[in-house]
């Protein structure tokens, strides 16, 4: 279960990464909670299809997988919104006294 | 012991009927082997046991508890979940990055790795990654790592495709050893291997599902031209 939580939010990591430039880092972190899992699951449907039987056999259906990795992706996307918010005040403090 | 119904199976792709009427019944302690052409529905049918697969019809009962099929992809798999059947895929399911000493804990926990660890031929390939290995050293690996698992009943989709003969070997006595235990159902094109399995045998043709007891019943039913 971690491992597939690790290769889909790998993919959604990417895909917050490609968007700042368009949505800005607080936009990015969005992107990520909200849109990162399906991304990441559109991904890994592409490269390791075949591997969701190895969850399959062990008891855990494709919902149960895609639910429990958004639900921890969107839950965990304030605090990385939180963190943003402190880097780039901290930034913004050192460039001042700078 | 565990009895597992599958009753009234039925798929259509489009207008074209697959499965008509699909009904049998496996239990512990016996290999089904179950023999079609190619595009006759065996993939198919399993897919649908397993619940990956949609169907306009049918249920599965294991022991006293029913699981009707899924008829749409919302449709949640309730197989799946309950853990009553295991399913080999034709394909590879590994992720072929890993190593195989990595892999094997994902699929068991404490001292039952060990009958992956210590199954013949094993302990010279877990240190390599799974995309290293031969088409018979990854079979026989899947083969272990699900034949292990706790389902009752296991179905195999050509465990034996391009697997050389010395795994071939290995995964017949591990499928018989398991037998105690589970019902197996197999299908593949080394109909030699699955005639010597099997304990009943049955022949997919025209969407129906029938039992046969001869090898020439597989020339009737179109499978074979001849007996090698």
């Amino acid at each position: 279960m971690f491992k597939f939580y690790k290769d889909i939010t790998f993919y959604a990591l990417l895909f917050a990464l490609v968007s700042i430039p368009l949505a800005g880092l607080y936009g990015a972190v969005v992107v990520f909670g909200i849109f990162g899992t399906p991304v990441g699951l559109l991904m890994y449907s592409y490269f390791h299809k075949h591997e969701f039987y190895g969850y399959y056999n062990r008891g855990f259906s494709r919902r149960y997988l895609i639910l429990r990795t958004w639900v921890v992706n969107f839950l965990v996307s304030p605090v990385l919104l939180l963190l943003v918010f402190i880097i780039l005040k901290l930034i913004g403090f050192g460039a001042l006294k700078g | 012991m565990a009895l597992l119904k599958v009753s009234s199976i039925q798929k259509n792709f489009g207008a074209k009927s697959i499965l008509d009427e699909v009904n049998f019944e496996l239990k512990t302690g016996e290999i089904l082997g179950v023999f079609g052409r190619n595009g006759s529905g065996k993939s198919t049918l399993l897919k649908i046991l397993f619940g990956t697969q949609t169907a306009q019809a049918g249920r599965l009962k294991v022991n006293e508890r029913y699981y009707p099929v899924r008829k749409s992809i919302w449709h949640k798999s309730r197989i799946i979940e309950s853990q009553q059947i295991g399913y080999l895929p034709q394909f590879s399911f590994l992720p072929k990055g890993a190593k195989v000493w990595d892999v094997i804990p994902q699929y068991l926990k404490g001292q039952e790795q060990d009958l992956v660890f210590q199954a013949p031929r094993m302990p010279k390939i877990a240190g390599r990654k799974v995309g290293e290995l031969s088409m018979g050293e990854r079979r026989y690996l899947e083969v272990l790592l699900i034949g292990n698992l706790d389902h009752p009943f296991l179905l195999l989709d050509e465990p034996f495709s391009m697997v050389e003969p010395l795994f071939k070997d290995l995964i017949h006595e591990f499928l018989v050893s398991l037998k105690a235990k589970k019902g197996i159902l197999i299908t593949d094109h080394y109909y030699h291997d699955v005639w010597q399995l099997s304990d009943r045998k049955m022949v997919l043709t025209s969407g129906k599902l029938t039992p046969i007891t001869e090898l020439e019943e597989l020339i009737k039913a179109g499978y074979l031209q001849s007996i090698n």
